[in-house]
């Protein structure tokens, strides 16, 4: 080789590699994924971004698996009241609920509050977005109809539990944001909630959108939290409007409600779906009632995974008439052992458990009620009642009454209808009444809060256990007030 | 080769036969000739060595090719004198024989010794910056899967933490302290030139169980002549955007010109627990669970727990002892053209947990050719593959990994149970969420093959010989395929029916380096070396995974995935980076004494947003060589003295691609219900809270440094004292959950280091008895200097981020002792809840519950009372080796330590839990607080636990202070004349022990366990992971 060929590849090399376009080489293009600008353009765009508001209601795919309604945030309602004892040991958390010495570093709290305000975060992106995207008027009317209902069943559930916290309705937000009042925070649901039942249809079909949210569920809502705020009238008026549209109604028979050929059926206004869709998505989307309720024992009927981690007081099963269809339906008293007999146990919840279509129990598929007809009905009654309505309240309350009474054949006389009460006596009749139909379903502690009964109902299911002023709100989430200098902590905390 | 071999004996042979016949003639007359051979300890033979007789300078000789020599010396008695540049050298007295096998020593402290640095070598008296040399000799020593394990206590300012036991983990290194909270610590590697792709998350492909596997794993130790560490600045600059965690250079063996050599080596070994846990027998548990009834006014369970004996031992169910083996053939040669190095490998080693292992067959081929006068070229290709199967170890998801569950598993229950599925006892029944650890370790299989490929060719041109280019290209590439199975019948799998996946990730990393390299010295005063170069590097992967849920049939496995009724979606995912730098050196030194080296390096990175692509990384160095002075030069006990200051900027782009874009991606799905219909729905959403303020982070690094040779190199030293100052550091930090997002990249502060290394290395005795020792001392402080954080970060509820304290700062409650009284509980501040007035009576602190100091002084215990525990940075780390060789045996003893460094053992949070959900230390147990044996150390047992569960307090906080004999090794050396009767030119019998005994007051496995693995800031947490192992072998090493 001579030189000169030699110092001629090594002047090429030099150059190439000098005077070449290095920008283009020091550029990024994930191929694999999609960046924000270019996102949030089609219609397609529009729905996935109001389903993965859906999305964060039953499980997730990071931590805990635990979406809003997978388990930890009705769970909790049930035992900080006189509804449910926790039985899950290595569960601090749920054994401070239940006890009321949770403190402001509860993890469930925490967790609670977490994927509440996750959800509003990933509606607000929705709302703010979904309106530059050039798509089909009505459906995108539709769509943020669904995003502010989402977002005012959460705050709902957040200023009712915390309070005075911030309000966030914006795509972008500040790190830190301070806390609004709580009349602002229930104007903001109000507004939306407003939206959504003039721009939300009444129904899907099944298969193509049963499931979402509809201006029947705006309307129920609407009506909780006026009653919550004690605008009986306002209340009334939802709640009528929920009554008169007749496209729902109850199940003759209690045990019907919870069966998987129920979802969605006529009496349930709004619920959250669980369950891997037979294998489709991740297990994890099942749901929890079984392991959860379910008690270990029957694992000798067959029953996997039952671990029976949270249990009703045995107060709450003594305050049936004893041919209440409810308490049948709702409790499991007795296991039958293939080798030894039928035994008695201690009651436990099995009434989400569709015994006939998921025999050995474990992965529920199905729906967590958020909001079905019987409330409504009571929440009419309610209303009426704080009116002095108490005819029409009574009226309500046996509708839900009656159905009680029927056991599979027959109405039986010994769960009689209330009559001549005054409006105190329907008052108490109408909690009680609500404690019996809605175990497990995440109101209890809604109930008592509201009703301010709280300190006087809880010792009666928990002798010893004390609930206090302080009890009407849970504390802000230690790591919360860690991070955010402009929050402060609830009284008593 | 066959030459070498008739060689080679020949020489031998002569020396014999004058031995066996001519001695008697010779020893008559006034002179006689010795013959002999000269090799380094190791064997190989050390041409051009100079045997000299002591005190009559006429009488000298130098070693042939193959390093044998003959002197014809005088009658009598005599001394021999024989050195060779960069050993030790030795007298030797006549042994009567006048035949010698001399074996020399290399010595480190040689100013002569050449040391690899950053685009060149440079002679260790000429560096200005900090660098640290480690040969083969010592990296052979500790028998090691992967050579950043055998870094471990070798070199002063190098923290190498061993974080697991487990074949071929990962070891978490620093060098010079923690120099960033987010983006990598871990160093860069250069293999030949080569920068490699040392990030274990490139490689990994998402199917291991337990901890990932170290990149470093794939190349085989033996095939390492010396490792260079760059600590300072003006060393690592060169690295620019890469150096701020400092640089590891590898050079693997090359051939010599000369014979050529054929070596085998092999050792075998047997590995065990070095420290199992002393844990509660059935009898002792079921008393426990009992009593923890009792006092929760609960029904016991046991009948009669002394009748239930020993029970089932879990630990040593899981653990065994596993042998490992090593072969290795290598040959090398070469002549005035030509060299060579090529080798062939296969590593075999089994893990002490059931089901764990590591192979590796790994073959390198190095060679370089004088192709014209002016032009070299050359080319490396080593390729290597991984088979490793891991079992579960560390946290685990649903149920804890296998070493967590075998500690806490009831000893009641028995391993087996033929009535269920699978034959294994399902679940641990006492409450605590447990998987059979057998079962799991035993059924539940994982799998990686990791193939790798590094190749690199150069030209060397030289132009003049003091101007010279080199244009190289290098490719590193791998395949990595991870498969795991669980069978349907295990606690793990029980929502899922079995799990499979499997997944592949293919990558690579290509570099193109041209440098041109420019030497001279003008009116013999002045010395210039000069490099400049470009560089082009860029890496790409893509990743494939596959899974899959509810295998009816557990007999196919993740090899038939297809077979499963529930496949859930694949995914997959590319990603890449490219970089463009400009680098250049400037070494200047005038009159030999004064060392001046200018560096800088630009680098181009696509991970920065537009604008922020490009860094200027510079450094300068000054060496003030002080015994080259003539008023030093009557000091005659001073061999070297130098003094050495540095000053550089560096940076750290160790973060993933695309941090600076939003991306949206695919995440959310559910179903809605109409009856029996299902309607799947899925949902997209930004996958990060994006801080568009992000910066990027850079480290100014002050060296001021010290070496110093005594008394002709016996004793030589060096000292560091340095400062690293990072700015802008990036880190994962916690956040609001009001954003969407539990943590985001933020800028929150700058961190600071500073330290000081120390290495001493002595010749203590020569001559027959040779004795050598070296030591060194690493300190280093660390602290957080600015944190833009109004409230503290506290992690993992136990460390603590805040403003002037240091990484790994624990933070929690004071455990004062326990109640020993109801009325002392009553009347002494408690957690909210244990108060007397409590509303739940069964939360009311009682006796035998902890105490917790109250430190806000506010008659409660409360988040307030947290404070400062201590640190999991060690005060200062160390190692010590001494060897000493006497004839033909060869002894090397090991010590490496830490000191002042605590640890957080998670695994106390249940193994002092007194519930009886689960089992427990034994001494802790039988010691549990009852009025009977009231003591202040250890907790009541309270079935319904007490609110004080997961409060990371003293109670859990331990001294993880150790000594440790890491290794000692025996051997022998056949002489020459021994090994040539077998046809060999060496050989060597070693036995040696490895973790042998470790010195510390730490209840847990192992000092050094880190849960977290390479993460910067959760450090010092012991949970559940892969034990530390003893290991005993044999070894040979023989070469011909």
């Amino acid at each position: 080789m001579k030189y000169n060929s030699i110092h001629l590849i090594i002047a090429a090399t030099l150059c190439t590699g000098i005077f070449s376009s290095c920008k283009k080489f020091l550029e990024e293009d994930p191929k694999s994924q999609v960046t924000i600008t270019n996102y949030y353009k089609t219609e397609a765009d529009a729905t996935s971004a109001v389903n993965s508001i859906y999305a964060y209601l039953n499980s997730i795919s990071t931590g805990t698996t635990a979406g809003v309604y997978h388990s930890t945030f009705w769970v909790a309602m049930g035992l900080a009241s006189d509804e449910l004892l926790n039985n899950q040991v290595g569960t601090p958390q749920f054994d401070q609920l239940a006890t009321f010495t949770y403190t402001s570093q509860n993890s469930g709290l925490e967790e609670i509050w977490a994927m509440h305000y996750k959800t509003i975060i990933i509606a607000n992106i929705a709302i703010a977005r979904i309106p530059g995207i050039a798509m089909n008027e009505l459906l995108k009317n539709r769509l943020m109809g669904e995003a502010r209902f989402l977002r005012a069943l959460m705050y709902f559930n957040m200023v009712r539990m915390f309070g005075s916290i911030p309000l966030l309705v914006e795509e972008n937000n500040p790190l830190t944001p301070p806390p609004a009042t709580t009349d602002a925070i229930y104007a903001q649901i109000i507004s939306d909630l407003d939206f959504a039942a003039a721009n939300l249809p009444d129904s899907y079909d099944p298969g193509n959108g049963r499931g979402r949210a509809t201006n029947g569920a705006a309307n129920a809502l609407l009506a909780k939290v006026y009653l919550t705020q004690k605008q009986w009238d306002k209340a009334a008026t939802a709640a009528k409007k929920v009554i008169d549209f007749n496209r729902y109604g109850l199940w003759d028979d209690f045990a019907d409600v919870f069966k998987l050929s129920s979802r969605n059926g006529k009496e349930a206004i709004f619920s959250v779906g669980f369950g891997d869709a037979g294998g489709a998505i991740i297990f994890w989307e099942a749901g929890q009632f079984q392991v959860r309720l379910l008690p270990l024992e029957l694992s000798v009927e067959g029953v996997k995974n039952s671990q029976g981690w949270q249990i009703p007081t045995e107060y709450l099963y003594n305050q049936y008439d004893a041919d209440d269809r409810r308490r049948a339906v709702t409790f499991i008293t007795e296991i039958n052992d293939p080798a030894t007999g039928s035994k008695t146990i201690r009651p436990y919840i099995q009434k989400y458990w569709d015994r006939a279509a998921e025999p050995t129990g474990n992965e529920s598929s199905n729906d967590f009620p958020v909001l079905r007809y019987a409330d409504v009905l009571l929440m009419y009654a309610e209303a009426n009642n704080e009116l002095g309505q108490t005819a029409i309240a009574e009226e309500y309350i046996n509708k839900v009454r009656k159905r009680a009474r029927f056991n599979g054949t027959d109405y039986l006389p010994t769960v009689p209808d209330y009559a001549g009460l005054n409006k105190d006596q329907m008052r108490d009749a109408i909690i009680k009444e609500r404690s019996l139909e809605f175990v497990a379903e995440g109101q209890r502690w809604f109930d008592l809060a509201r009703t301010n009964t709280l300190i006087e109902k809880v010792p009666l299911a928990k002798p010893g256990v004390t609930p206090q002023s302080k009890n009407y709100l849970f504390p802000i989430p230690q790591r919360e007030i860690d991070l955010n200098n402009s929050l402060e902590q609830n009284t008593g905390y | 080769m066959k030459l070498a071999t008739i060689k080679m004996p020949a020489a031998l042979l002569s020396a014999f036969c004058c031995l066996l016949f001519c001695n008697g003639l010779f020893a008559q007359n006034n002179t006689k000739t010795i013959r002999g051979v000269v090799a380094s300890t190791s064997g190989e033979p050390l041409p051009g060595a100079s045997i000299a007789v002591k005190g009559n300078a006429a009488i000298i000789t130098k070693t042939a090719q193959d390093g044998a020599f003959s002197l014809t010396v005088p009658g009598g008695k005599y001394v021999l004198v024989v050195s060779y540049s960069g050993y030790v050298t030795r007298e030797i007295a006549d042994n009567g024989m006048n035949a010698f096998d001399i074996r020399l020593s290399e010595n480190p402290a040689e100013l002569s010794t050449v040391v690899v640095i950053g685009y060149g070598t440079a002679r260790k008296s000429d560096l200005t910056g900090s660098v640290a040399s480690v040969k083969a000799d010592e990296l052979k020593a500790v028998p090691v899967t992967s050579l950043d394990q055998a870094l471990q206590g070798r070199a002063a300012g190098v923290q190498v933490t061993q974080n697991s036991g487990k074949p071929g983990a990962e070891t978490s290194i620093r060098i010079r302290g923690t120099s960033s909270i987010n983006a990598g610590n871990e160093p860069l590697y250069v293999i030949d030139g080569m920068l490699v792709s040392s990030d274990g998350g490139d490689l990994s492909a998402g199917g291991t169980r337990g901890p990932r596997l170290s990149p470093l794993s794939s190349i085989n130790p033996g095939d390492i002549e010396s490792i260079e560490i760059l600590k300072d600045a003006s060393a690592t600059a060169i690295y620019g955007s890469r150096g701020a965690n400092g640089v590891v250079l590898i050079t693997t063996k090359k051939g010599k010109s000369g014979k050529g050599t054929l070596s085998f080596e092999t050792y075998y070994g047997v590995q065990s627990v070095a420290n199992k846990l002393q844990l509660m027998n059935a009898a002792e548990f079921a008393d426990l669970v009992n009593d923890a009834k009792l006092n929760a006014n609960q029904t016991p369970i046991y009948v009669n727990p002394p009748n239930l004996g020993k029970g089932t031992d879990w630990q040593g169910e899981l653990f065994r002892n596993a042998p490992m083996a090593n072969y290795q053939l290598s040959f090398s040669g070469g002549d005035d053209k030509t060299k060579y190095a090529i080798s062939g490998s296969y590593f075999d080693q089994k893990g002490v947990i059931l089901n764990s292992d590591f192979k590796r067959y790994a073959f390198r081929t190095n060679i370089e050719r004088k192709v014209f006068d002016n032009l070299t070229a050359g080319a490396t290709v080593a390729y290597s593959r991984i088979n490793s199967k891991g079992v579960l170890t560390n946290a685990g998801q649903i149920v804890p990994g296998v070493v967590t569950s075998a500690l806490l598993f009831n000893p009641v229950q028995p391993v087996y149970d033929s009535t269920v599925d699978g034959g294994y006892t399902f679940e641990n029944d006492r409450g605590k969420v447990l998987g059979n650890p057998v079962a799991e370790a035993k059924e539940y299989t994982s799998t990686t093959i990791l193939s790798r490929i590094l190749g690199n060719v150069f030209l060397r041109y030289n132009f003049t010989s003091q101007l010279s280019f080199k244009t190289s290209f290098g490719l590193d590439a791998f395949t990595n395929e991870e498969g795991s199975f669980g069978p349907n019948f295990l606690k793990r799998t029980q929502a899922s029916h079995g799990e499979a996946s499997l997944g592949k990730t293919t990558g690579y990393t290509w570099l193109n380096e041209n440098t041109l390299t420019y030497s001279n010295t003008f009116n013999k005063r002045h010395t210039v070396d000069a490099v400049a170069g470009y560089t082009l590097q860029q890496f790409a992967n893509d990743k494939l995974f596959v899974y899959a849920f509810d295998f009816p049939d557990n007999r196919t496995g993740y090899h038939n995935i297809g077979a499963a009724l529930k496949p859930q979606k694949p995914s997959n995912s590319e990603s890449s980076w490219s970089m463009v730098s400009y680098l250049a050196r400037v070494n200047y030194t005038l009159d030999n004494k004064y060392l001046f080296t200018l560096t800088g390096r630009v680098d181009g990175s696509s991970k920065f947003a537009e604008g922020n692509k490009y860094g200027f990384f510079p450094s300068g160095a000054f060496a003030w060589r002080v015994s080259k002075e003539n008023f030093m030069q009557q000091v005659h006990a001073v061999s070297d003295l130098k003094l050495r200051a540095s000053y550089g900027v560096l940076g750290n782009q160790a973060i993933p691609p695309y941090q600076s874009l939003a991306l949206v991606g695919p995440y959310g799905e559910g179903t809605f219900h109409a009856g029996s219909q299902t309607e799947v729905y899925t949902g997209q959403e930004p996958l990060s809270y994006v801080n568009t303020k992000l910066k990027w982070e850079t480290t100014r690094q002050l060296d001021l440094g010290i070496d110093l040779s005594l008394f002709n190199n016996r004793i030589s030293f060096t000292g560091d004292y340095y400062q690293k100052k990072t700015f802008d550091l990036l880190l994962s930090s916690p956040i609001p959950l009001t954003t969407g997002f539990y943590t985001t990249l933020l800028n929150i502060g700058n961190i600071e280091n500073h330290g000081v290394d120390l290495d001493l290395r002595t010749l203590n005795t020569t001559g027959q008895f040779e004795w050598t020792s070296a030591f060194n001392f690493s300190l280093n402080r660390n602290k957080i200097t600015q944190i833009n954080s109004e409230t503290d970060i506290i992690l993992e509820n136990a460390l603590l981020m805040r403003n002037g304290v240091s990484i790994g700062t624990f933070y929690g409650y004071i455990f004062d002792g326990i109640f020993q009284t109801d009325a002392e509980a009553a009347g002494s501040p408690v957690l909210v809840g244990q108060e007397a007035s409590s509303s739940n009576p069964a939360s009311i602190a009682k006796a035998g519950d902890r105490k917790y100091r109250d430190v806000s002084k506010d008659g409660k215990i409360d988040v307030n009372d947290r404070t400062i525990l201590g640190s999991a940075m060690p005060k200062f780390t160390y190692g010590f080796t001494n060897t000493f060789s006497f004839r033909n045996i060869d002894l090397s003893v090991f010590l490496q330590g830490s000191y002042g460094n605590k640890m957080a053992n998670f695994n106390s949070y249940d193994l002092l839990n007194f519930t009886g959900q689960n089992n427990v230390l034994a001494d802790a147990g039988v010691n549990r607080w009852t009025s009977e044996n009231p003591g202040n150390k250890y907790p009541r047992a309270l079935a319904a636990g007490s609110l004080d569960q997961g409060i990371f307090s003293t109670a859990i906080l331990e001294d993880a202070s150790y000594l440790r004999i890491k290794n000692i090794t025996l051997s022998y050396r056949l002489s020459s004349s021994a090994a040539s009767r077998l046809g060999m030119s060496n050989l060597r019998l070693y036995v040696s022990g490895s973790n042998l005994w470790t010195f510390t007051k730490y209840s847990g496995y192992d000092p050094e366990a880190n849960t977290y693995g390479q993460s910067t800031t959760l450090v010092g947490i012991d949970l559940g992971g892969y034990p530390q192992t003893r290991i005993l072998q044999l070894g040979l090493s023989a070469s011909f």
